[in-house]
């Protein structure tokens, strides 16, 4: 593959799959969070 | 009244809208969109259009389900009585994609079977046409159809996706679509992964891939070059908006059987993530087996790249006749994939429809279930004739560009412009929500979604005067396009002015948005 075709795919697997990783752990720390308290 | 339904946790919420959203225009239409769109810089206006419309409007849906806990014609009339009949004409835009989803599903469900002993053989396109569609070679014409009756081989698996449909659904939202959901995605993503994994080790993946996402910048920007560079950028937002089930009221509907003190914000991103990644997954898979059939055949990956049934049953048969070893395998994880992702976004399009005519005419799920499913599952043999992949053609067109797309701009246009509700809606979601959205999102939903919409629509409708929609003759256009789009409205009339509520407790009058 191509140096700009493996930027994108970085670029648009850190945007999508980083993005959902982000959200669920927000959620996940979130609900941890009730759960102590 | 009837205790309404609720998901037992958020989890299954979740994951039932995102089964929702993830359907087959993941699998089939982003690849083929993307590439042909400026391959890894169409990302750019993709990212874009997500953040600015597509996670906008799913919140708007989220918020006016939770907050309203009704069905969709249920809630539009609890913000405004004026607002009832955009919920039942989105009603009925489900009614009418429901009938010819499931032959998609039938067809996809047979592929899988076929899988194991390369029934297709070597002429696929001949194989889908002739001996699996029966397709009559004067199918349409000027002077009229031939519809070339009903297959039976179509016909029997159809009764098969709908005895289980009306199980999930008859079993209602818990014990029913959480349960089929918690089941059934988790499986989809294995098989997605596995798919993936077969596909970006074969020869010549790479070839695939590099056609993929090497970015064409001078085709998204202006000045590159690429005069229409624009349509580029509606390509991403016609992607985003087609690919997360907004706009036909599933997300109202799944959202108002949410507990009001329940996330919606953050359960938004989560499911706008978990589409737009397993869209990004698939397409990965996709161009790497494109790549590989390039090698084989010696061809350019542009030559073999293509979308929607071409590619899934002509290209991708293809493919696996040419694999180096379990082809079967290979075939029945593809087709399993369809089926799956196609049955968990079929089951969502249908509760819209049962959950309005629950509300509105007091009938028991089990009532609802069994009227919605037997009437839409004897229009839908219609689907089973030799005419039904162009029916099917037809109607899908027509349905997606002037119902899914005008309901949508009317959605925000009310929500927006004729309701002072909106912000209510955005601080009632913050409130429950693990985070809260700025006033941006107002921005979005006032202005730039509306505008995206309307453009949309103009475009459609530019290129639906200047040549008939695929070449069909203009009869067919006529009673399969517009007319259905206007009897779809006609009918979302009759049952908001001619049919009376059976419950007209304060519950179902219009009111002001509560938490």
């Amino acid at each position: 593959m191509s140096g700009g075709a493996i930027a994108m795919f970085v670029f648009g697997a850190v945007l999508l799959w980083g993005g959902f990783a982000v959200t669920v752990g927000i959620a996940l720390r979130k609900k941890n969070g009730k759960n102590a308290s | 009244m009837q205790q309404r339904e609720q998901w037992a946790t958020r989890l299954g919420f979740v994951l039932a809208a995102s089964g929702s959203a993830i359907g087959l225009g993941n699998i089939w239409r982003f690849p083929y969109i993307a590439y042909d769109n400026g391959g890894g810089a169409f990302l750019i206006p993709y990212f874009f259009a997500l953040l600015t419309a597509g996670i906008p409007i799913l919140l708007l849906e989220f918020g006016i389900g939770r907050s309203q806990g009704g069905s969709a014609p249920l809630s539009f009339r609890r913000l405004s009585s004026r607002f009832e009949w955009l919920g039942w004409w989105q009603v009925m835009i489900s009614f009418v994609i429901a009938v010819y989803y499931v032959a998609v599903v039938v067809w996809a469900l047979s592929y899988f079977f076929f899988s194991f002993n390369l029934r297709w053989g070597g002429d696929t396109k001949g194989f889908l046409f002739n001996d699996f569609l029966r397709m009559p070679g004067d199918v349409v014409t000027d002077s009229g159809w031939n519809f070339g009756g009903i297959q039976w081989h179509i016909l029997l698996p159809l009764l098969v996706v709908w005895a289980v449909a009306f199980y999930v659904l008859y079993n209602g939202v818990q014990k029913g679509i959480e349960r089929a959901n918690k089941v059934l995605m988790p499986i989809l993503i294995v098989v997605m992964i596995l798919f993936v994994i077969r596909a970006v080790t074969l020869d010549n993946a790479a070839a695939g891939l590099n056609h993929l996402f090497t970015p064409q910048f001078s085709k998204i920007f202006p000045g590159g070059g690429n005069p229409e560079w624009y349509k580029v950028w509606m390509a991403a937002y016609g992607q985003v908006f087609f690919s997360m089930s907004i706009a036909f009221a599933i997300m109202v509907t799944y959202s108002s059987y949410l507990d009001k003190k329940t996330d919606v914000n953050n359960s938004g991103f989560i499911m706008a993530f978990a589409n737009s990644g397993f869209e990004f997954l698939a397409a990965i898979g996709v161009f790497a087996v494109i790549g590989y059939m390039a090698g084989v055949t010696g061809s350019d990956v542009g030559e073999v790249a293509a979308s929607g049934v071409g590619l899934a049953f002509v290209v991708f048969p293809q493919i696996i006749n040419e694999f180096p070893f379990l082809n079967g395998f290979f075939g029945a994880l593809f087709f399993l994939s369809l089926v799956l992702a196609g049955f968990t976004s079929f089951i969502s399009i249908l509760e819209v429809v049962i959950a309005a005519v629950m509300d509105k005419l007091r009938l028991t799920r089990k009532q609802a279930v069994s009227w919605v499913l037997g009437i839409s599952a004897l229009v839908s043999i219609a689907f089973t004739t030799g005419a039904g992949i162009i029916l099917l053609d037809i109607v899908d067109h027509f349905i997606n560009a002037y119902g899914i797309v005008v309901a949508g701009f009317l959605e925000v246009l009310l929500l927006g412009w004729f309701s002072k509700k909106l912000n209510d809606i955005r601080l009632q979601n913050n409130r429950v929500s693990d985070f809260s959205v700025g006033y941006w999102w107002n921005v979005m939903i006032k202005f730039v979604t509306p505008v995206v919409l309307l453009i949309m629509t103009i475009m459609n409708l530019v290129s639906e005067f200047s040549a008939n929609y695929e070449g069909y003759p203009t009869h067919a256009i006529v009673t399969f396009g517009w007319v259905m789009v206007l009897l779809s409205i006609a009918a979302a009339f009759v049952f908001t002015y001619a049919i009376r509520w059976k419950d007209e407790s304060p519950a179902v009058a219009s009111q002001e948005v509560s938490g």
